[in-house]
């Protein structure tokens, strides 16, 4: 009984603590660099910026698949005038005709 | 300054009006912040966002009460907030690191040790404060604003838009489960 009372008694007389020195000070230090990022945030949100950087990323894009597209040489086969029959294929496999339809 | 004119110079944004603001309520303010979350550089922290809250929502400030409960309920608010983040960083701890880069451990309880309590009862406050923590949120505001911060029923029942009952039901209800506690505490 007596701890309890002793717990629970042991904050009277109790003096009430004092913010830190220079609360002030900090504070409005605190104030001013959430300011300074509140505007940083909010300017690349416009709508003018984000239209601007989204218009240079389509640009870059398109920029990139016409250069991309120029440089790759379009793949054409030779034309032959001998008709691929069914032995020349058999044979770069190194089969005859009989081997394959069976 | 009247609370009137104090309130009209923070409405319109008037520095001076503010640095009065912060110079009348920064001690209870920073008082009961530490009662809540028992460390220094938190209650700093947190007493700041209080006064940077009451700032930007001024012009909310229907001044149906006194500028000190809304100042209070504010403040209140904010421990609340920034316990129950505590709760949810400890709950995922086993998922970071045990140690810090100096070998510390993380997310150990540390016993608190209040500037204001007399010499003589330390010890016991330090226990008080550890199980206080434990307690149901609405049972440790009471406790915290009449105990430590040393408001009256009436003042925190306007804090908590209750009655004055209900905040001695409340702080009887506190005493009793810090009794259990305090008995259940090992010898």
């Amino acid at each position: 009984m007596k701890k309890e009372d002793n717990i629970l008694n042991s904050l009277t007389g109790l003096q009430k603590t004092k913010a830190p020195d220079f609360f002030y000070t900090h504070l409005i230090g605190k104030m001013q660099q959430q300011f300074i990022l509140e505007k940083r945030v909010s300017f690349s949100l416009r709508p003018v910026f984000s239209t601007l950087i989204l218009c240079v990323l389509i640009g870059i894009n398109i920029f990139s698949l016409t250069q991309f597209s120029k440089k790759t040489p379009t793949k054409s086969f030779p034309q032959t005038n001998q008709s691929v029959t069914i032995d020349v294929f058999a044979a770069a496999y190194n089969m005859n005709a009989e081997t394959i339809y069976e | 300054m009247t609370e009137q004119e104090l309130i009209t110079g923070l409405q319109n944004k008037e520095e001076f009006a503010f640095k009065e603001l912060i110079t009348k309520f920064q001690d209870s303010v920073f008082n009961t912040v530490l009662g809540f979350l028992q460390n220094n550089a938190d209650a700093e922290d947190i007493a700041q966002e209080v006064f940077i809250q009451v700032y930007h929502s001024i012009n909310s400030f229907q001044q149906q009460s006194l500028l000190s409960t809304w100042l209070y309920r504010i403040t209140v608010t904010k421990c609340l907030d920034h316990l129950r983040k505590q709760k949810t960083k400890k709950r995922f701890g086993f998922i970071t690191n045990l140690f810090d880069s100096n070998n510390k451990v993380l997310h150990e309880p540390q016993d608190f040790n209040h500037p204001g309590v007399l010499l003589d009862k330390k010890e016991d406050a330090k226990i008080l404060f550890n199980l206080l923590k434990q307690l149901p949120n609405s049972q440790q505001i009471v406790f915290v604003l009449n105990k430590i911060e040393g408001l009256s029923y009436q003042e925190i029942a306007q804090i908590q838009h209750t009655t004055e009952s209900a905040v001695d039901s409340l702080l009887q209800r506190a005493k009793q489960n810090l009794k259990k506690k305090i008995n259940n505490l090992p010898k």
